[in-house]
């Protein structure tokens, strides 16, 4: 095998990509216990590389987990995918140091999100609730310093200790967007999706029955892509303006959205500035063209001159220029 | 050229004169007098029908021996020759400029092969092998009897050429050419000109730096006004002839435009994209948007699509030069040249199958070309020769010799230079590291060059240890990632199992990725190994078997510098033979349609001829009441259209049905019973043949060969008429046939004779006394095999089976064979064969 030629590794729980020249090594580690297979990678990757692993359902229950491939021959190491995977299942480093490519040459986004902790505002009796309730185990009592710490990376934003704490959490999702549950559109006892659902937006009560708690939805999508109703979708062109380009790409749109019964949408995610053609076209490749829009929109609207003459004293702004 | 001119040279309406034929039975020294006298054969000669005189010479080929000729001609009238001696590959075109030169008409000459067909594989069988030197020549005197004059064509010249392949060969030839004002376009598929040389660190045995003294020519290539760099680029289709191809030549999208792009580089520095840089063989990264090298040319960057994730980081920092351009398409150029130099060098060989070595799985296993990336100031690490496991210097390093090369299951040749750079490697290394211990594992030292030994002595003075042996084993410890090399010091009788940090393996060379796929588009054949084949190993080394389109470097096999610039340098010479040339003459031997026989002519629809020509030679109309029609400029001589013409509508010249037919004749008028009778091409399978003279492969002397231009020619007619005259057995036997130097030919003739044999069997005819058979031009030992074999079964079956077989089938035969009459030209041939064996005058010599 040539050197510098991506080697794959893959067994149950991870998958390891390496790329080894002499004076260049990375690493890229997808962690398949906490991938959920929401396809958010797949379709960002601008080369085609990943694709998706169906799980199991047996009795309308997951009996293997869904998850992701990866084609090494195709993989550049960009780290898109490890920007958008909602569930931190891939990291990468280069010359053995964490780091992002897209991210590092800023062609892709730091998107925005946090969890902090107040501890004065905490009701200490909660802990050990609070530490039950992370579905990522990220939360841990520090003896020292007699408070509660998060493992930040590791957090997926889900929000449950936020309720689970009474407020004393404040986690700040990236995403905007809805999650629609239609039972009576499902599929007779099927609850594959809270089996997928990394939070408890979509879980199984006590008394046996799928319930959704929206608050808590990260927006991945994992459930649509389990849902024994598949979404069917057609392709479309999608135009948009980025580095003084005009730039035209073919997406895909779902079209039978109503008959759909775990519809997630997502709207706009919180980012820091870029300006890069591949972060505005995988934008709108996973998010609904309205969100897309929305920042399309923003960047169109300060060229638009009807607009611009709308505000007040704008016809004097456009006369000085 | 005009087409009433064109009818002229292929259309001799001329009047029937007798046939003077003189016979030259050549010595050889004693290459064929030590087997058989060459006098006898002449004595012999003599006798034979049209033969006016016929003499013997020490070496015919000399200027005594062709003033003989000459002067025979000149005193006896003559009006045809034949030479008894050795190969057609060797001396035809000397006899036939030799006759020309005194006024005959250069086709009116043929040749006995009695050396590599004869004294060299018969010399066990003295007797049988003088008869068969008499045969032999009886049916070279059989075939000139109905020799035609035939002329030259003569075409325009296309003064502008074409080179394939960037490397130091191909640059070396498009300097010379330039230099003679010849305006030359370069197609380099990487998107860099300079090969592998510029890969290199110093150069044996001068070590001057590789890059330092290729760039400046580099850059002479991109600066010249008569040169023409399409780089990015391959060639996709070549039509046409010596002095006028029609090329298509292929440019890939760099999505980047020359004219604007300045080579800043200020694109690359955002690109967030690494991928291994093959320039590099992988050892370091270069991004979606790259040169190379830094002393690429042109210094025009590309986009590896392969790896860019359209971020437009770089059209952002290329600015105001808008230098980048993602709309580019792939896009044809179409030019017109009248030569073609192919310089398309070599790729190394992955050495991942040699499991026993661990390549791809020991960090610290390099191939050689790592190796000279890794201590080369350019190269990824800046020189700094490093162990890629952990960074350290290393303090011992064993390099391998023969990976892949001499090694049956690989690549059985040796790849040439790897001995010379693995020295070169050794002391590089030792001057740079005094305290590396190094060892060179080798099977031989081969250092035949100008001081090339004494490079070898400097190696070993400077304490390079050298073991003679091939490794069978090198381990890898998993802990300290040393490497543990196994190998039998065949000098002293000795295991060795040496453990060293590093170790280097000298991978075979092999033929370009995409060579074979050229040589079908260039019609240029490749060997068994994928190298271009030259016309003639000694004697056309730069030719190919295609007019106008010569070799250079290591396209052509395994080669060093000094050498690929003399190729460059050679080729050019050649090329431009023919691009100087206002005007240049092509053989002419072509098939020609009589156009009142051709179908088409009374309204037939058949396209036969048009579908089988790899050449696209024929005009062909069906249907239009007009005859089928060849552009002789276009027709490479196959003959594969003439065998397969439905209406024997159409002939080749100088290989008549005629002339076949007097040839079989006479080589099966005495004992045909006990003959094998085998139809060879010129090519490959008749190299092979030669080969096995060579090499004195001896087989058993009842074999008689009769060689067309390919086995595309062999008429079904022409085996069905040797078994009716009584043959023992028939091989047809060509190129292999990916190899055909027809491109299709020998895969017609494969198809044409399956057939043939079904219809033999049925006649009642044993299988085996009929064969296809490939053989290459290094296989002469198959050749012999093949003979042997097929003599074995004349004489398994017996001559009384064989008989009764042939008079069962005779009447069959012979109704089936009644319309060979109706072929132009064959008649007085069956007539004269017919009277000759009523007056008792067989054509051997018994
Ligand atoms: C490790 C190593 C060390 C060496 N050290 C030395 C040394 O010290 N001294 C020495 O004399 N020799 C040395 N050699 C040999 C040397 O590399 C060759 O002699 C020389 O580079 C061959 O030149 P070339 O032009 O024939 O072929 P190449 O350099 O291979 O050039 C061929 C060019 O054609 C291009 N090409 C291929 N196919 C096509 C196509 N279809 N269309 C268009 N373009 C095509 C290729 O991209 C390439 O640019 C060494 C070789 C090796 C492997
Ligand atoms: S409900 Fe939300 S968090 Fe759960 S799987 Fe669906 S999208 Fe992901
Ligand atoms: S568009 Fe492609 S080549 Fe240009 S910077 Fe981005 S990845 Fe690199
Ligand atoms: S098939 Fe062969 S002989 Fe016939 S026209 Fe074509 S090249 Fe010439």
């Amino acid at each position: 095998m040539k050197r510098g030629a991506v080697r794959k590794e893959k067994t149950a729980h991870r998958i390891v990509l390496e790329r080894k020249m002499v004076t260049h090594h990375d690493v890229m580690t997808w962690n398949l216990d906490y991938c959920v297979g929401c396809q958010l990678g797949a379709n960002v990757c601008p080369l085609d590389a990943i694709t998706h692993v169906d799980g199991k359902l047996e009795n309308g229950r997951m009996v293997v987990r869904q998850g992701v491939d990866i084609d090494p021959e195709k993989c550049v190491l960009c780290g898109m995918c490890a920007v958008m995977c909602p569930a931190n299942a891939i990291e990468i480093s280069v010359n053995g140091k964490p780091t992002n490519p897209v991210q590092e040459y800023e062609t892709f986004p730091t998107l925005i999100e946090s969890n902090e902790f107040n501890a004065e505002a905490f009701d200490w009796s909660r802990r050990d609730f609070v530490i039950d309730n992370c579905p990522t185990n990220v939360i841990s009592y520090d003896e020292a310093a007699e408070t509660l710490v998060v493992e930040d990376e590791h957090c997926i934003r889900c929000r449950q200790c936020e309720v689970a704490s009474d407020g004393a959490f404040q986690v700040e999702q990236p995403w905007e967007g809805t999650v629609t549950l239609r039972r009576e559109l499902c599929v007779a006892g099927c609850l594959a999706c809270a089996d997928i659902c990394p939070t408890r937006a979509l879980h199984i009560n006590a008394a046996g029955e799928l319930v959704l708690a929206d608050y808590y939805c990260i927006k991945c999508g994992a459930c649509m892509q389990i849902c024994p109703i598949q979404a069917e979708t057609e392709e479309y062109e999608v135009t948009f303006e980025s580095q003084g380009h005009t730039h035209t790409r073919v997406h895909e749109r779902i079209t039978n959205a109503a008959v759909l019964p775990i519809w997630v949408e997502r709207w706009r995610v919180k980012h820091t500035p870029v300006e890069s053609s591949s972060w505005l076209d995988a934008l709108m490749r996973i998010a609904s063209d309205k969100a897309g829009q929305v920042e399309i929109d923003r960047k169109r609207a300060l060229k638009r001159r009807d607009l611009l003459k709308a505000l007040k004293g704008g016809h004097v702004l456009m006369d000085n220029e | 050229m005009p087409e009433d001119e064109k009818k002229k040279s292929t259309e001799h309406q001329f009047e029937e004169e007798e046939p003077r034929i003189g016979v030259y039975a050549c010595h050889c020294g004693s290459n064929i007098a030590s087997v058989l006298p060459p006098a006898e054969v002449a004595k012999y000669a003599e006798s034979l029908p049209g033969v006016v005189v016929a003499n013997d010479h020490h070496y015919m080929c000399s200027e005594p021996g062709q003033r003989m000729i000459q002067e025979d001609i000149k005193k006896h009238n003559l009006n045809r020759v034949v030479v008894s001696a050795c190969t057609v590959a060797m001396h035809e075109p000397t006899f036939r400029s030799c006759i020309s030169d005194v006024g005959l008409n250069p086709f009116m000459f043929e040749m006995a092969n009695i050396r590599e067909h004869d004294s060299w594989v018969h010399s066990h069988e003295k007797e049988a092998a003088l008869l068969k030197a008499k045969e032999l020549t009886a049916a070279a005197v059989a075939k000139v009897s109905y020799a035609r004059p035939l002329d030259m064509f003569k075409v325009p010249v296309t003064k502008r050429a074409l080179i394939i392949g960037g490397g130091i060969a191909g640059i070396s030839a498009a300097l010379d050419l330039a230099d003679m004002k010849i305006e030359t376009y370069l197609v380099e598929k990487t998107p860099s000109i300079g090969g592998r040389m510029a890969q290199l660190d110093k150069t044996f045995p001068t070590m001057d730096c590789s890059i330092c003294i290729e760039a400046p020519k580099m850059v002479d290539v991109g600066k010249n006004p008569y040169i023409h760099l399409l780089t990015y680029a391959e060639v996709r289709k070549v039509d046409g002839y010596i002095g006028n191809f029609k090329v298509e030549v292929e440019q890939k999208p760099r999505y980047v435009d020359a004219d604007s792009c300045t080579g800043c580089g200020l694109c690359v520095d955002v690109c967030p994209i690494t991928v291994p840089n093959e320039f590099e063989d992988g050892m370091g990264p270069r991004k979606a948007i790259y040169v190379p090298m830094a002393q690429s040319v042109p210094v025009t960057h590309t986009i590896d699509m392969n790896a860019c994730i359209k971020c437009y980081k770089c059209v952002e920092a290329c600015g105001d030069l808008s230098a980048i351009d993602f709309a580019q398409e792939p896009e044809i150029i179409e030019l017109d040249v009248g030569a073609i130099i192919v310089a398309t060098g070599y790729d190394t060989w992955d050495p991942t199958p040699l499991e026993e070595y661990g390549f791809g799985e020991y960090e610290n296993m390099l191939t050689m070309m790592e190796i000279e990336r890794l201590h080369c100031a350019g190269g990824p690490t800046i020189g700094e020769f490093i162990r890629p496991s952990d960074g350290k210097i290393p303090a011992s390093l064993a390099l391998i010799q023969c990976v892949g090369s001499r090694d049956k299951r690989y690549h059985e040749y040796c790849s040439g230079f790897c001995c010379m750079y693995t020295i070169k490697n050794a002391l590089l290394l030792k001057w740079l590291y005094p305290e590396m211990d190094i060892t060179i594992f080798y099977i031989d030292l081969r250092t035949p060059g100008k001081t090339y030994e004494e490079f070898y002595e400097r190696a070993r003075e400077a304490g390079i240890h050298f073991i003679k042996g091939r490794p069978a084993e090198v381990l890898e410890d998993p802990v300290t990632k040393n490497l543990i090399v196994h190998a039998e010091n065949v000098t002293l009788g000795t295991h060795v199992a040496l453990e060293v940090e590093m170790v280097g393996l000298a991978t075979a060379a092999i033929p370009s990725a995409g060579a074979a796929d050229l040589g079908r588009v260039l019609t240029v054949a490749n060997d068994g190994y994928g190298w271009f084949l030259e016309s003639h190993p000694k004697l056309k080394p730069l030719d190919t078997p295609t007019e106008g389109i010569y070799l250079a470097g290591s396209a052509q096999g395994p080669k060093d510098i000094p050498q690929c610039v003399s190729q460059g340098s050679g080729a050019a010479g050649r090329a431009s033979r023919v691009l100087m040339a206002d005007e240049w003459e092509i053989d002419p031997i072509v098939a020609y349609i009589w156009p009142d026989r051709c179908l088409n002519a009374k309204g037939g629809k058949c396209t036969i001829c048009y579908d089988v020509c790899p050449y696209g030679a024929v005009i062909n109309k069906p249907g239009s009441g007009e005859p089928s029609q060849i552009i002789p400029a276009k027709c490479h001589g196959c003959g594969t259209c003439v065998a397969e013409c439905p209406a024997n509508a159409i002939t080749q010249h100088h290989f008549t049905d005629g002339q076949v037919i007097a040839q079989i004749h006479s080589l099966l008028a005495d004992n045909p019973e006990g003959k094998v009778l085998a139809f060879t091409c010129r090519w490959c399978s008749g190299m092979g043949a030669d080969n096995a003279g060579t090499a004195h492969f001896e087989y058993p002397a009842n074999t008689r060969i009769i060689m067309v231009m390919c086995a595309g020619r062999v008429d079904p007619d022409f085996v069905m008429e040797a078994f009716r005259l009584g043959a023992g057995a028939v091989l047809v036997s060509g190129c292999h046939p990916q190899d055909c130097h027809y491109i299709s030919g020998r895969q017609y003739a494969g198809d044409r004779m399956e057939r043939v044999a079904k219809q033999l069997t049925r006649l009642g005819i044993s299988p085996e006394r009929f064969r296809v058979e490939s053989v290459s031009a290094t296989e002469g030992a198959k050749w012999a095999r093949i003979m042997q074999e097929m003599s074995g079964t004349l004489a398994e079956l017996t001559i009384a089976k064989i008989k009764e077989e042939n008079a069962q089938a005779h009447p069959k035969l012979a109704r089936r064979l009644n319309r060979l009459k109706q072929v132009p030209g064959v008649a007085p041939v069956l007539r004269l064969s017919e009277e000759m064996r009523l007056q008792g005058i067989a054509g051997g010599g018994a």
